[in-house]
């Protein structure tokens, strides 16, 4: 015999080498270690070290072929096309950068897109009883609008709906405005929502500081008030309690601040609860006699007795 | 008869070694054999997870044979080519041959 292996590295082998591997993998070391340092034990030893880091690095593993499973084909595929994008992505990384930035745009845009449709057209109103809420419409006559089913509604229909319906417990008259909001820094274009009387009511939410608007307000001798979005109160008035009393110059007219609704109020699926203000209608004899213009909506709650 | 499997290219020198070899392919002589026979120094892990792939292909037997003393009182790991895996070779071997039919000159030219 001529020496032996280096024990160290003998000792290295044992500890790496699984099982099933280390007695064949460390006689074959060793015998070939022995036929080399008959010639010469310091190749020899170098060899056997060079073979042990080979070893350490990569050891012979069990089980390194799976054949084809039986049965679950859809996986086995789904698995080894996975393992292939993974190989290729790896091999070449602007690529994979490319497919990263162009999944992220994909998964965000349908992100976008699916919060858009839950909060407009999944999600329930967060008002009170909403399903039993209707928006209500004008039909015209075909033969004068041929096509056009819905029409926006006049004054003075509504009054005469409001008068006369049976399948409502209330119905309310409101329309989108614009105001000029001046008085305190640079002058702003503010949206509003001009509201009938009863329409907090019907929505069922009240005001979360202060009040809504009472019956008498819905005049113009005192229409001249305003009801704040949590978001228009927190941005103007730095969400102060001291707001409601004040007064705001809407168009060049003072309107008292008496209420801010709460944030869950401010929902983007129904326009007229999206604004940031709300103001009384109030309809002069004259506007509520207006019959051939059509320019507002109605909202309406269905009664109990209805279905 | 079965479609014979296709071999990679180390695959294909570890069943020739062990063809070679005849009763006395092992680890060690098969990674001599190929060291001697096509100049790669490879390592005996790489043998030895080839032998297990081929193995478990089908295409390998082996067996455990006696301790010796040059081995340190360690058993050798014996394999032999199974039908499969002949079937496997000589299908690569003639794919080789065929492809490399007319072009001896140029790729034994040194």
């Amino acid at each position: 015999m001529t020496g032996a292996p280096p024990r160290f590295a003998v000792a290295l082998l044992s500890w790496r080498l699984a099982p099933e591997w280390r007695e064949f993998v460390l006689g074959d070391l060793e015998e070939e270690f022995h036929a080399r340092a008959a010639l010469s034990i310091a190749a020899a030893r170098r060899w056997f070290w060079r073979q042990t880091i080979r070893s350490l690095a990569r050891p012979p593993r069990a089980r390194t072929y799976q054949p084809p499973a039986r049965g679950d084909a859809g996986v086995v595929t789904i698995l080894s096309d996975l393992r292939l994008a993974l190989r290729v992505l790896r091999r070449a990384p602007s690529f994979a950068v490319a497919v990263v930035a162009i999944l992220a745009l994909g998964i965000g845009a349908n992100t976008a897109i699916f919060s858009i449709v839950n909060a407009v057209l999944m999600r329930p109103l967060p008002l009170r009883d909403s399903e039993r809420l209707m928006r209500v419409f004008h039909t015209p006559p075909q033969s004068a609008f041929p096509g056009i089913k819905l029409f926006a509604v006049s004054p003075a229909n509504f009054y005469d709906w409001q008068r006369d319906a049976r399948s409502f417990e209330r119905m309310a008259i409101y329309h989108g405005n614009r105001f000029t909001l001046t008085g305190s820094s640079a002058p702003e274009s503010v949206l509003a929502t001009s509201v009938g009387d009863g329409f907090f009511d019907i929505v069922g939410t009240g005001a979360a500081l202060g009040r809504v608007f009472t019956a008498e307000e819905d005049t113009p001798a005192r229409g001249h008030v305003v009801i704040l979005s949590d978001g228009f109160w927190k941005s103007h008035f730095g969400a102060s309690r001291d707001a409601i009393g004040r007064t705001m110059m809407l168009d060049g007219e003072s309107y008292a601040i008496v209420g801010v609704m709460p944030a869950s109020f401010t929902n983007a699926s129904w326009g007229a609860t999206a604004q940031p203000l709300w103001v009384p209608n109030a309809f002069t004899d004259k506007d509520r006699a207006v019959r051939d213009n059509h320019n507002d909506a109605v909202v309406a709650r269905l009664s109990r007795a209805s279905t | 008869m079965d479609i014979p499997h296709n071999v990679g290219d180390f695959e294909q020198l570890v069943l020739l070694g062990v063809l070679q070899l005849g009763g006395d392919a092992y680890g060690a002589a098969i990674r001599q054999e190929i060291h001697a026979r096509s100049g790669r120094d490879v390592s005996i892990n790489a043998v030895y997870t080839t032998l297990d792939r081929l193995e478990q292909k089908g295409l390998l037997s082996s067996w455990v044979g006696e301790p010796t003393a040059q081995r340190g009182g360690r058993r050798r790991k014996f394999y032999e080519v199974r039908p499969a895996g002949l079937a496997a070779i000589r299908q690569a071997y003639l794919a080789l041959r065929a492809m490399a039919n007319g072009l001896e000159r140029k790729l034994e030219a040194k």
